[in-house]
């Protein structure tokens, strides 16, 4: 064991060592093999915060295995889930495309192990350990990551296997119709058959319809990529997947089937929406995706069949589509054959069998309607045999002795009610196809036949059809309803219900129960109802028919059929209700007994009606339309959803008088206004009324329109208060129906303009108000104006946050439209004027609020006057003096504020429209102090966004309006500061200075730009400018710009203001010398190696610089280090005969001075006359300097001249004149 | 970048072969197949194919076939591409089957039938690696000429692919500069493994 962390430290070490990359990868491999492998348990804990830090490695190779290794941590070692994945999320947004590609593979896989654990875990014990909780989390936050990159523009193949991720928590989220139960997996662990049914009872952790509604959620995303606004800007690779990942979905998840088809076949024949140069193969993906969900024939798809056929035929496949078809039928056809021909019965066993065996119900329902398609059938059984054959075997002997026990007359009998059942339906739905029903149909009549037995299957058969196939099947039984024109079902039902051996509220077999002792021989002999008008007219006259005689209190019989029994028996379950609909038409077919296929209708005399009150009959119905509401779970299970609301919709809507039913419609909608379909739904009822509306007479127009604008706006409050961050129902609300009252708009304005006061919670208020008024602008012209006034109201809004929004708004999404453009700009425009002029008055509302302000301003004063002790007399005396200046600070503490409040709009245009610039240049002149304030406060953000190639801006900076050059500069600084000035910018600068200013002060934002051959001519002009600026200039000289280096080094900066000739270049010579100073003060800047090299270039130049010596003098003073070097300096200076230039000459002496004793011998080199001259200046030097030169070693190289004037030598002047005479001569002679 | 290809015709002799040697000859990751459900090549009339099961090797088939009538077999080639056939492998494999062989990285199909049975059969099989898969088809006829084309075409195409970067970035990109520069058009798709 040891030896092997040994091994595996070697190698990590190694790893580290090595350079390449490739190598790299291959000792990670093998390091990988051992820790994870050999003896990941010891090793693992050690070495997974190692292996993590190669995130950071350059090599992309190293990081892409990475991600690798990660995967094989994470799905061997769920414990180090919390540590890897926050890896796997850096990962995830590698700049290496692959490296983010195997992040969401090694993800994905992680991410699909972890859910099943979990799953596992809390299915099993009930609960969840909570460092599993803990990396369920992470892998949350790992979904999220990956989904926001699948749903945005960056790289394409991050983007596919992201979106390959999306398709694959579609399917982990929601139920797998053949998914296998927990304790069917194989035992291994390696099984990958999460199936959501697991959780369906419950989980401690995973919430089924949460998960489901993320899923129905993201599938929605995945179908807008392909509408319209989206699919323009996919590409071909993209939208492929995505139309391979619904179509996948489509054909795993049939519950899905309606929403996902609609949108594919919208892109039928030619993909419109896609653009791409590859769009052939998006068009050949759709067609095979119609070829596929075809053939898969799941029975949610039979409704589409005509749908898909078209689509593939306007395709130009239609060919194949039929010989699908054709396939598909051929294969029916087939399997009824050898139904046929077998015993029928035994068949229809065969596939009714799983629903018998109730453990399996759950799972095996919902292949029940898949007697439809035999050869799916054949292929599905083998596998279900697996589980079923064991029941199945156990079923054997109860289903002989069914047979014998079976009405021997069905043998006869049932056969040809069968055919001519489905014969009357080909009739009328042929594009359904008949075989699809009869095999249904022969099943119920099976199961029926097995009595109470049969019941529970039954509701099982009935759960899972779709409604049209359900309607199709009661439709077809509608032959054997009796056509005795006495036909009283009330009575009948009553005499079943009320009356018959069954009490009211009885279990549910109720209906089924009449129908086991159906006599089906007596079907023949009926004469087929023709359609089901028939029928519902008979029902709907037929209690007017009855004698309304004070009752027998008989509990549920009365006009109401259904909803009466609810009152009785409010426990009922909903699916009762549904079964009660399907053998309600085969129950006239099943008196009791006694009254059998008699055509003389039943005397009732003890059933009689009971009147009801109308507060009953109010409740009643309410309460029915509560339970038809709370009913849309099992619908929407069905798939029946879509038509469920167009029902309600239009119940609702006809009884809109009641405004009871509209609440209850209202309270039911706004409890889940996502789950319950709360849009469309009520878009449905709002589109119902105002259809109602429209077509009503004059006589009493005015209800429905009342009743239509009340519950707008009710809806829009209950959803207003339950309003959270990004909902945007209330807009699309308000965008879709079909119109919006006034009542309506001005909650939306409320919305946006919430009291002061609570404005933090309102925030999302505001949000969603001004989201609203966005989409009425967009989506209702007659509205826009309207709207647009609220919105552009808003942007001048005091609070900051609502003003916020507002603008971003305006100038973001309503700007660009062209037909508003205007508009805003002229408000803001109206709004920046208004606080330049500051005359105001040029709304109402203004006026008001300053007149209020003038008040409060008013009273301030009046307080502090008191509160300052002035007696009021005083005051009066004053007051025609005072007045005057409180009104002027009146309109200044009123701008500072409304200042920024009424031009941020504005400022928000000008980054959209950068023409609006000019105005705001043009007015900046005239504007009060306040203003520019507010101003240039916003410069710096307005002009960042604004960038410095934009012509527009480009043009103003180069003519700017008089009076702006103020804010010029400002802008200027803002375009510069921090960032590279584009070239065109500093080009117009230049020009700017050239032709218009010549003012140095405009290049100073642009010199670090500019190279030393620009920056040379000019340097005289920037030191002319005042100090402040010049420092300024000198640190954008000194800055430079980050690729070219600056444009001067410290010592070009010394030396060319050394070379400024004040004549020459007009400067005065104080400003070099204070330049001079400001670079020295640098110190950090003007070293001493600086200096040294300054001086020492400057003192090769002639003539030497005039402040030449100044400097030399200022610099020793900074740096007493440079002592020494200043001497050689000195010397050389001797050596140039210094003397001659008065100026330096001064200078030179009182560097000596000030440098004494160092300086000394440099002094001797004087020449003696010199030495004079400087004893004479600085007198002091004299002693010190003759004792210097006393020196014995000094001495000898001191000339004797010199030596008779320190007074150290008296020797005969002939000898000293005589050297002094030659040294005189000497300096005679190059002077001349 | 090393991908992994393979090449697929309905009985993996004549088109996919072709360029399964010219691929593996430039030193590329190949593999080939075919999507019939018997491999079938050209007998004495139309109506009377030499029908193999996959896996039979190409070297027995050859046998067969001079065996049965050298003369014509010479003729028509296909003696010739049998002989190249059994240098490149042994025996003509099943695209259905060859789960066992690992994913690929691109699967070059010559007829849209091929193509699409590629597809039906991709998606009957359990994804679960999240590995991309780029599958492509060009119509190229069933003869020799037209293969020796096809199969340089193809070559051409999965070299492009092996330059790229990364092709699942520039595929729409890839594909349309092939198309214009040999006038050829392609079809394809994603699929996952």
């Amino acid at each position: 064991m040891a030896g092997i962390r040994e091994q595996a430290v070697a190698l990590l070490n190694e790893v580290k060592m090595t350079g390449e990359a490739s190598a790299k990868v291959d000792l990670l491999k093998t390091l990988m093999e051992l820790v994870l492998y050999r003896d990941p348990l010891s090793l693992l804990p050690e070495f997974v915060p190692y292996l993590m830090e190669f995130q950071t490695e350059p090599g992309s190779p190293i990081r892409k295995y990475l991600a690798e290794m990660i995967e094989g941590i994470g799905m061997k070692h769920v414990d180090f889930v919390p540590v890897i994945v926050p890896v796997l999320l850096s990962l995830l947004q590698d700049a290496t495309p692959a490296v983010a590609r195997r992040a969401i593979t090694s993800g994905s896989n992680i991410f699909r192990s972890v859910l099943e654990q979990v799953a596992l875990q809390g299915v099993y014990s009930g609960q969840v350990e909570r460092r599993l909780v803990d990396c369920w989390n992470w892998m949350t936050c790992f979904k999220d990551a990956v989904f926001s990159l699948a749903f945005q523009h960056g790289n394409d193949g991050v983007r596919l296997l992201a979106l390959k991720f999306v398709e694959t928590t579609i399917l982990l989220f929601t139920p797998d119709p053949n998914g296998l139960l927990p304790n069917q997996q194989s035992s291994d662990g390696t099984s990958r058959g999460f199936n959501m049914t697991w959780i369906a009872g419950g989980h401690p952790v995973l919430d089924a319809t949460v998960l489901g509604q993320e899923a129905s959620k993201n599938l929605g995303l995945l179908l807008n990529q392909l509408r319209t606004p989206e699919a323009s800007t996919l590409p071909c690779l993209v939208a492929i997947v995505i139309i391979n990942s619904l179509a996948g979905i489509a054909k795993k998840r049939p519950s899905m089937f309606g929403r996902i088809l609609p949108v594919l076949l919208a892109l039928a024949p030619n993909c419109e929406p896609i653009q791409g140069s590859q769009i052939a193969s998006v068009i050949h993906e759709l067609k095979s995706a119609f070829l596929n969900l075809l053939k898969s024939n799941q029975p949610g798809a039979l409704p589409w069949r005509d749908r898909l056929v078209a689509a593939l035929r306007s395709m130009n496949v239609g060919d194949i589509a039929d010989q699908t078809i054709r396939h598909l039928e051929r294969a029916v056809r087939v399997a009824e054959r050898n139904r046929t021909a077998k015993d029928t019965r035994v068949s229809t066993k065969e596939r009714i069998s799983p629903f018998v065996s109730t453990p399996q119900v759950s799972t095996i329902q919902v292949i029940a309607p898949a007697p439809v398609d035999m050869s799916l059938r054949k292929r599905s059984l083998p596998q279900e045999n697996g589980n079923v054959q064991s029941i199945d075997f156990n079923e054997v002997s109860g289903k002989r002795s069914r047979h014998d026990v079976a009405p021997i007359t069905t043998q006869g009998e049932a056969t040809p009610v069968i055919p001519n059942g489905t014969g009357n339906v080909m009739g009328n739905t042929a594009a359904y196809g008949d075989h699809s029903v009869a095999p249904l149909i022969s099943a119920f009549a099976t199961l029926l036949a097995q009595g109470e037995r049969g019941a529970a299957s039954v509701q099982i058969l009935i759960e899972s059809l779709t409604p049209d196939m359900l309607a199709e099947i009661v439709i077809a039984n509608m032959v054997h309803l009796p056509s005795t024109p006495p036909f009283t079902p009330e009575v009948n039902f009553g005499a079943n219900w009320g009356l018959g051996p069954i009490p009211p509220s009885g279990p549910p077999e109720i209906p089924v129960n009449p129908v086991t002792s159906l006599p089906i021989e007596s079907a023949p002999a009926l004469q087929p109802y023709s359609s089901t008008a028939d029928l519902s007219q008979d029902l709907r006259k037929d209690p007017r028919r009855l004698d309304p005689r004070p009752a027998v209190p008989s509990d549920g019989v009365t006009v109401l059929l259904t909803p009466k029994l609810e009152v009785e028996e409010p426990k009922q379950e909903p699916i009762e209700l549904e079964n009660r609909v399907v053998s309600d038409p085969s129950l006239p077919s099943s008196p009791p007994p006694q009254s059998g296929v008699s055509t003389v209708p039943v005397p009732s005399p003890v059933i009689t009606l009971l009147p009801l009150s109308a507060e009953q009959q109010a409740a009643l119905s309410t309460a029915s339309l509560v339970r038809i509401m709370e009913n849309h779970k099992t619908i929407a299970a069905a798939g029946g959803a879509d038509l469920r609301i167009a029902l309600l919709a239009r119940l609702v809507a006809q009884s809109y008088e009641d405004t009871e039913v509209l609440k209850v419609l209202q309270k039911h909608v706004l409890a889940d206004y996502q789950a319950h379909k709360g849009h469309e739904l009520v878009l449905h009822v709002l589109y119902q009324l105002f259809a109602e509306h429209a077509c009503s007479d004059v006589e009493q127009p005015m209800s429905t329109s009342l009743a239509y604008e009340q519950f707008l706006l009710s809806l829009a409050q209950g959803l207003r208060d339950k309003i959270s961050a990004g909902d945007r129902s209330l807009s699309r609300l308000l965008g879709e129906a079909p119109v919006v009252p006034m009542s309506t708009l001005k909650l939306v304005e409320e919305l946006c303009n919430p009291p002061s006061g609570a404005e933090s919670s309102k925030g999302e208020h505001v949000t969603a108000g001004l989201t609203a008024l966005w989409s009425l602008i967009l989506q209702r012209p007659p509205t826009r104006d309207t709207c647009l006034k609220m919105a552009l109201k808003c942007t001048v809004h005091e609070s900051d946050d609502t003003r916020a929004k507002a603008i971003r708004l305006v100038a973001n999404k309503l700007y660009p439209l062209k037909f508003v453009a205007q508009n805003i700009e002229d408000f803001a425009t109206a709004s920046l004027l208004s606080v330049v002029d500051h005359q105001s008055g040029d709304t109402a509302e203004r006026d008001i609020l300053e007149g209020d302000n003038t008040v409060k301003t008013d009273l301030m004063n009046e307080d502090q006057r008191v509160a300052n002790g002035v007696a009021p007399m005083d005051v009066a005396g004053d007051e025609g003096a005072q007045q005057p200046t409180t009104a002027a600070k009146n309109t200044e503490v009123l701008s500072l504020s409304e200042a920024q409040r009424c031009m941020s709009l504005f400022f928000a245009l000008c980054t959209k429209k950068h023409a609006l610039l000019r105005q705001l240049f043009q007015v900046y002149g005239r504007s009060s102090k306040v203003v520019k304030q507010a101003v240039h406060r916003h410069i710096p953000i307005l002009f960042r966004t604004i960038g410095s190639s934009s012509q527009e801006l480009l043009q103003l900076i180069a003519d700017p309006p008089a009076g702006s050059e103020n804010l010029l500069l400002q802008v200027l600084h803002s375009l510069t500061d921090g960032t590279e000035p584009s070239e065109e910018l500093i080009a117009t600068v230049k020009k700017l200075y050239d032709v218009k200013f010549q003012d140095a002060t405009y290049l100073i934002p642009v010199l670090s730009s500019l190279s030393k051959d620009e920056v040379t001519p000019i340097f005289p002009r920037l030191v002319d400018l005042s100090n402040e600026k010049f420092q300024a200039a000198l640190a954008r000289i000194l800055q430079g710009s980050a690729h070219t280096g600056p444009a001067l080094t410290p010592a070009e900066v010394l030396i060319s203001l050394h070379g400024i000739d004040p004549h020459r270049d007009s400067v005065p010579l104080k400003k070099v010398m204070d330049a001079c100073a400001t670079c020295l003060q640098q110190r950090t800047v003007f070293t001493q190696q600086v200096l040294a090299k300054v001086l020492n270039q400057l003192v090769e130049q002639t003539p030497l610089p005039l402040l030449f010596m100044r400097t030399v003098i200022q610099a020793v003073h900074s740096f007493p280090s440079l002592e020494s070097f200043v001497m050689e300096i000195l010397s050389r200076l001797v050596s140039k005969q210094i003397w001659k230039l008065p100026k330096l000459w001064t200078g030179f002496l009182k560097c000596a001075h000030q440098t004494k004793p160092k300086s000394f011998h440099v002094l001797l080199q004087l020449p003696t006359a010199q030495l004079e001259d400087a004893l004479k200046g600085f007198p002091s030097l004299k002693e010190p300097l003759a004792a210097h030169a006393d020196q014995p070693s000094v001495r000898p190289t001191v000339p004797r001249s010199s030596l008779v004037l320190l007074g150290l030598c008296q020797d005969t002047p002939a000898a000293s004149n005589s050297t002094s005479a030659g040294q005189e001569s000497n300096t005679e002679v190059s002077k001349q | 970048m090393k991908l992994r290809h393979a090449m697929v015709c309905a009985s993996n002799q004549n088109r996919s072969m072709e360029a399964h040697a010219l691929l593996q000859r430039q030193g590329l990751d190949v593999s080939s197949y075919g999507t019939g459900s018997h491999v079938k090549l050209p007998g004495p009339s139309a109506r009377e194919p030499n029908v193999y099961s996959f896996g039979t090797p190409y070297r027995t088939m050859l046998e067969d076939l001079i065996k049965k009538d050298p003369e014509l077999y010479k003729r028509n080639g296909l003696l010739q591409m049998l002989k190249r056939n059994l240098g490149v492998k042994e025996a003509p494999q099943r695209w259905q089957d060859n789960a066992a062989d690992g994913a690929f990285d691109v699967v070059f199909t010559f007829e849209e039938r091929v193509f699409d049975m590629v597809i039906d059969d991709l998606g009957n099989r359990e994804t679960n690696l999240l590995k991309l898969a780029l599958i492509i088809n060009m119509d190229v006829k069933d003869n020799h000429e037209e293969a020796a084309i096809g199969g340089k075409l193809a070559l051409d195409f999965c070299l492009r692919l092996e330059q790229a970067d990364a092709w699942e970035d520039e595929i729409d990109a890839i594909i349309s500069r092939f198309e214009k520069h040999h006038r050829r058009r392609l079809i394809y798709t994603i699929r996952f493994y």
